[in-house]
């Protein structure tokens, strides 16, 4: 089996964000960038089912700082890495790259594409179905355990309230994994400096074909960022201010 | 225009949110315009019987499955767009949602904005407000239409449940399309809440060592039913044994992101924060002012727990005997 | 005479039977990798002089020492007595009596045999009456065998010295013998049968002796010297490196361990010194170190085992409930390397990625961002905000002082505080200091302890090129942590720096007449001195000494300096979870405090000390009767206002 896992670099969730100057970005140049924690986990899936069956693992990173994870995911067990240029310092809109991921699924003979369920920038929406369909293969996105068995793939989903959903598919197919069937390991910095020596191929994204979704006019701070909303002290007062506010969430009854 | 609102529900349960999906799609409507419900599930009995609001039920059923696979509800959803065409659609963000959404984006060429928390119509476009960043950052995007939306539940109010007459349901027969669909179902599992699991909890009532005593810890317990929320505790009253472990919250304890999180007489110490600061809503409630718990809470009032507890409860059961 | 080929006999198979059951450790120890071992001898022999002959360790423990001790000098005495034996047997003709054997060494041996059973005596009085807690593990049945057999030595000796008075020879050097013949008389024994049985009973004892000792935690009777010659000499803050022809950075079979290490497990006295003092013990937690020895020890004698050694003869958690805390090695009377070792298996786990998810969560940070936290670098700095001045940025400007803050001090709320006071103090006293801004990275010293072997060269190196890009003429730390990895560690790379913590530097400045303090009105506090100050780099007096110059009187806890307590954040123990603690080590030191009945403040001089106490107090729920302060906070400046201190109530 062949697996395509595609990791995405986006900002440091422990940073603070700050706007660029035209306001319809975030100012990206001091920011740390990391992986996605959900195509962590997709990466884990991808390692865990080569370990269970045998498969070739393709990780094909997007984003500033794709090398360092390239090698830490041939350190965890990946096959071939290739790093996809895209557009610097601009967010990496999961419309925009899913063609070039189709076109890559194609050129390896892909079986499976994995992927995060969801990245901090997909706001123009999910790679996993965007894939899916442009490939117009099967899909299911919020994958919490994969089995493969020869083509045929069980795929549990995790949905609200604890339910969880197993679905039987057949291969090729695109899952968009929420989480891994066990927690992404621990490379040891050792095996990191080995897998330094790793070449990492290079693609070059294809257009995307789909229009762009929608022009972000500004972007903005939610109102109550850090520190809160002092309520005050008085018991009723706040009790009353909470079941408004809990009322307006949704939330002011189980 | 058509707006179509995408609905779910599983066995023979319709999704909170369904009605939210509904009252979004009929807050943005105008004269003339036309708010239809889409439904996929086993029946249509509990959307017909509560999806009133709407102009017109559209339900795909199959009788056979107790929840339609999103890669087949898409497609359903699809022929009801090539014969509708519609100029906007609401998904929920939801497991399915997330299939189906940016699936239907890409095969009708279609905008998509998801996680989308407000909307304001201008005629033929749209401007909405979106979370990035895990809410860290608002965006607000114009789109123009024909366009799909995936909405954040509980951005919008819900839509008063309410009959919906029979001339108004197109009901679609899901068994053929279900037969041929790529994606089967095989099993679904519903839990059993005797083993919590903080970490996927989503409202989290949480006391500190401000409970004082044991037989303290169930007057939070009773506020925690009447959310909907789990009990857990900050370290030294796990220690205590008032709570078990697996209810502790923070560094040595279980990492949580409940969208809403209530503290109780917690300090907020770093290795407490660490398990919790990333909680969509914090309200701390702390005698003192200085406590850094306020430091991470959206919200936060220096009033004595217990006489909170005592109101908010009140409160909450004169609501919901309403 | 008759009796020179059976005791030839007998002698060469019980000499057969103990090569025979030593075989195994043989082999090990020949197969063994090479280690460093065999420079300085002087230096090597002096210290076992100090510890064989002076029984310097043996003493802290009055009673074991003292009887140890008498056992110990009795053995050497009653050795002329062995040698007699044999000696006048196995090669007719041979006695010792031309240089006193009848005479002045008789009447030795018959005193000491005394002593000896005197000491034996006191031996099954501590082991079986007083039952200290430390021998909990230790084998029973060897120790009674042991008894045993050295009581029938005894006896024997002077039971046949007996027959031979009764016999006619001169008693007047044996005055015990002489007692005991008059018995054996009033018993009627023939005397010369009586001679001749006690002999051979005393002979066989010896060779059973001999014989059982292979398989004995009394092997130590021949290894502890040689252990102690071969002790580790550099400094106690140095983790062994991984050795080249190493190919994997840890260790998970014995095999693996160089000889010195596998000499270790052979010398074990099974004295549990080193479990009586460690804080994973202490807290409920799967590792005794003298377990850890021992387990592995029977491992090597039951030779190659389908068992393998990490994960099976020593589980996972054992090998991570260690914090490192250098205690075990402190008190052991031969000088097991215990830390090496965890750390070498450690580094087999840590390869394997076979870490807990706290851990993982930590070192990933620190891969990451430089700071097991998970905050960025560029808030690494932020705490000089606050201060009233601006700090110097090492990187641009020389500066006298290097000031290496650290995570804790640097990120932690609680304590970052403290290291604004700290930046006072040096302002108030002239220091010319400066910091590295968001180019500083975690020290790496609990990376390293946690195994992290390929991650802490990383921050090392990260570090040291930093450090090395400035002018600056020492290099301070806030955390003692870091002071042992800058210190000792980062000689791996070459670095020698000279290094010193910020309570070495504040007395110093107090004696040269820098810094002019308030002084307080004598209140009684108490310190903890931390692992990495105190025991791993000698800084007991500089922190007691400030404590002093601020006007407080000191009262020590029962474990203090050397004995200190650890707080049982080390090694990567503040980044795991406390599954299986039944008592938590900062708790239990805290209520050691407590017990003194009379101190308001429980002074510490490391970050996580801080961090772990202040938790400890709210979870006893003492906050109103002591309060966790750094040194820091002790010494006020009298060019400032004097700052009120909590007041506590005692
Ligand atoms: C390595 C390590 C790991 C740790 N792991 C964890 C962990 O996983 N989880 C965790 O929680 N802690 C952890 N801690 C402990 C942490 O440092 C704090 O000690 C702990 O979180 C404090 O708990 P608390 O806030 O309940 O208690 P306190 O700090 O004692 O706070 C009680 C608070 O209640 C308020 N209060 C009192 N009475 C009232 C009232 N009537 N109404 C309103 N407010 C009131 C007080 O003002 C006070 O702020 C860890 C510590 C260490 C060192
Ligand atoms: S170093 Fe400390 S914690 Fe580790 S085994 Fe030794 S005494 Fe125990
Ligand atoms: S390791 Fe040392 S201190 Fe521990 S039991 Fe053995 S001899 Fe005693």
């Amino acid at each position: 089996m062949n697996i395509l896992v595609v990791l995405r670099m986006i900002p440091d969730s422990a940073g603070e964000l700050q706007l660029a100057e035209d306001g319809r970005s975030i100012d990206r140049e001091w920011l740390d960038f990391q992986l996605n924690d959900f195509d962590d986990h997709a990466l884990e899936e991808a390692i865990l089912l080569k370990e269970a069956g045998g498969a070739k693992v393709t990780a094909v990173a997007v984003g500033e700082g794709a090398n360092r994870v390239l090698q830490m995911a041939a350190a965890r067990g990946a096959d071939e890495v290739v790093a996809l240029q895209c557009e610097e310092d601009a967010m990496i809109s999961s419309r925009e790259i899913a063609a070039s991921i189709a076109a890559m699924a194609r050129a390896k003979s892909a079986d499976l594409v994995l992927c995060g369920v969801q990245s901090s920038e997909d706001v123009f929406g999910q790679l996993a179905p965007y894939v899916g369909a442009l490939l117009d293969w099967p899909h299911v996105s919020g994958a919490n355990r994969i089995v493969a068995n020869g083509a045929v793939l069980r795929v549990t989903q995790e949905r609200g309230a604890g339910v969880a959903v197993t679905y039987e598919l057949a291969a090729p197919a695109v899952l968009g994994v929420q989480t891994a069937s066990k927690a992404p390991r621990y490379v040891s910095g050792s095996k990191l400096r080995e897998a330094s020596k790793t070449p990492i191929g290079r693609a070059t994204p294809e257009p995307s074909g789909l229009e762009r979704a929608a022009d972000i006019i500004t972007l903005r701070l939610p109102v109550q960022g850090g520190s809160g909303e002092n309520l005050g002290g008085n018991a009723e007062t706040v009790a009353d201010r909470l079941v408004s506010i809990l009322a307006a969430k949704g939330m002011a009854r189980n | 225009m058509k707006l179509i609102a995408c609905t779910e529900g599983h066995s023979s349960k319709i999704e909170a949110f369904s009605l939210e999906m509904i009252a979004a799609a009929r807050s943005l409507s105008q004269a003339g315009d036309k708010v239809v419900a889409f439904f996929a599930g086993r029946d249509a009995q509990a959307a017909s019987a509560s999806f009133g609001v709407a102009d017109q039920l559209i339900a795909a059923c199959a009788a056979t499955s107790d929840l339609i696979p999103a890669e087949t509800y898409a497609r359903l959803l699809r022929d009801v767009i090539a014969v509708e065409s519609p100029s906007l659609v609401l998904v929920p963000y939801s497991a399915n949602g997330l299939d189906v959404a940016a699936d239907i984006a890409a095969r009708t060429g279609w905008p998509l904005i998801s996680y989308v928390n407000e909307i304001k119509r201008d005629g033929e476009s749209l401007t909405v407000v979106a979370q990035m960043y895990g809410g860290k950052i608002l965006a607000e995007c114009a789109v123009g239409l024909p366009a799909i939306l995936m909405i954040n539940p509980g951005a919008f109010p819900e839509a008063t449940p309410g009959p919906i007459d029979t001339a108004r349901v197109r009901m679609i027969d899901a068994e053929p399309a279900l037969t041929s669909g790529k994606v089967k179902m095989v099993a679904i599992e519903v839990p059993d809440y005797a083993d919590v699991d903080l970490t996927t909890a989503e409202r989290i009532v949480c006391v500190g060592r401000g409970i004082g005593d044991e037989a303290s810890i169930d007057l939070a317990r009773n506020l925690a039913t009447m959310l909907g929320a789990e009990i857990a505790g900050s370290r030294p009253v796990v220690d205590n044994g008032w709570l078990p472990k697996l209810r502790q919250v923070g560094k040595s304890g279980q990492k949580v992101k409940p969208k809403l999180y209530l503290a109780l007489g917690v300090s907020g110490a770093p290795e407490h924060l660490e398990g919790m600061s990333h909680a969509d809503l914090i309200i701390a409630v702390n005698t003192d002012p200085k406590a850094p718990i306020f430091n991470v809470a959206h919200y936060g009032a220096t009033c004595d727990l217990f006489d909170l507890v005592a109101n908010l409860s009140d409160r909450l059961r004169a609501g919901s005997g309403r | 005479m008759a009796s020179t080929l059976p005791l030839w006999i007998l002698v060469i198979t019980a000499l057969a039977l103990t090569a025979w059951r030593s075989r195994r450790y043989a082999a090990a120890l020949a197969n063994a990798p090479a280690a460093a071992r065999f420079n300085r001898p002087m230096l090597r022999l002096q210290g076992v002089m100090v510890a064989i002959g002076m029984h310097r360790k043996m003493l802290r423990k009055p009673l074991s020492g003292v009887l140890h001790a008498i056992i110990f000098i009795s053995f050497f005495v009653l050795f002329t007595a062995t040698i007699d034996a044999f000696g006048s047997r196995l090669f007719p003709g041979f006695s010792l009596a031309p240089v006193g054997g009848e005479t002045w060494i008789a009447a030795l041996q018959d005193v000491f045999s005394v002593l000896m059973l005197t000491g034996v005596g006191l031996a099954l009085y501590q082991r079986y009456v007083l039952r200290p807690a430390r021998f909990d593990g230790s084998s029973g049945s060897d120790a009674a065998i042991i008894y045993v057999l050295i009581v029938l030595i005894v006896a024997s000796l002077l039971l046949e010295a007996a027959a031979r008075i009764a016999g006619g020879t001169d008693g007047s050097w044996r005055p015990v013998a002489s007692v005991l013949a008059g018995l054996l008389d009033r018993a009627g024994m023939s005397a010369h049968a009586g001679e001749e049985l006690f002999y051979w009973v005393h002979v066989g004892a010896i060779l059973a002796f001999l014989v059982y000792i292979p398989g004995s935690k009394h092997r130590h009777m021949f290894l502890a010297a040689p252990n102690i010659y071969f002790r580790n000499l550099e400094p106690r803050g140095l983790v062994p490196a991984v050795p080249e022809a190493r190919e994997v950075p840890g260790i998970d079979s014995l095999g693996q361990f160089d000889w010195k290490q596998q000499l270790d497990l052979l010398s074990c006295t099974e004295c549990g010194r080193c479990q009586a003092v460690c804080p994973a013990y202490a807290a409920g937690l799967p590792l005794s170190p003298k377990l850890l020895i021992t387990d592995m020890r029977d491992a090597l004698a039951a030779g190659p085992s389908a068992a393998p050694l990490v994960g099976g003869v020593i589980s996972e958690e054992t090998l991570w409930a260690c914090t490192t805390c250098r205690a075990c090695m402190e008190v052991c009377p031969v000088e097991i390397e215990h830390l090496p070792k965890i750390i070498d298996m450690r580094r087999h786990l840590v390869d394997e990625g076979l870490v807990s998810p706290g851990l993982q969560e930590a070192l990933s940070n620190l891969t990451r961002l430089g700071n097991s936290m998970g905050k960025p670098s560029k808030m690494r700095s932020r705490w000089t905000k606050e201060l009233g001045f601006p700090v110097k940025d090492a990187r641009e400007q020389p500066v006298d002082v290097l000031w290496f803050v650290g995570d804790y001090a640097s990120y932690d709320p609680r304590v970052q505080e403290i290291t604004r006071r700290v930046a006072e103090l040096l302002t108030a006293a002239g220091v010319d200091f400066g910091i590295l801004f968001d180019a500083e990275r975690n020290s790496g010293n609990d990376v390293r302890r946690a195994g992290e072997e390929g991650l802490f060269e990383t921050l090392a190196q990260s570090n040291i090129d930093e450090i090395n890009a400035c002018r600056f003429n020492r290099i301070m730390t806030t955390d003692p942590h870091s002071l042992n990895a800058l210190k000792n560690d980062y000689r791996h790379f070459g670095a020698a720096f000279e290094v010193l913590h910020y309570t070495a530097l504040l007395a110093e400045l107090i004696t040269a007449g820098k810094l002019d303090l308030h002084v307080a009105d004598g209140a009684r506090v108490t310190y903890h001195d931390p692992c990495y100050l105190g025991r791993y780099n000698g800084g007991f007096d500089a922190p007691r000494a400030l404590i002093r110059a601020a006007g407080y009187t000191l009262h020590d806890m029962p474990r203090c300096r050397e004995n200190s307590f650890c707080c049982g954040a080390g090694g990567g123990r503040i980044w795991q979870g406390d599954d299986g603690v039944t008592e938590r080590p900062s708790e239990n030191r805290i209520r050691e405090a407590l017990s003194l009945g009379d101190v308001a403040y429980f002074v510490v001089a490391c970050p996580k000390d801080k961090v772990m106490y202040t938790a400890a107090i709210d979870a006893l729920g003492v906050a109103e009767t002591l309060k966790v302060v750094d040194i820091a906070e002790l010494l006020v400046p009298r060019t400032s206002r004097a700052i009120e201190m909590p007041t506590v109530e005692t």
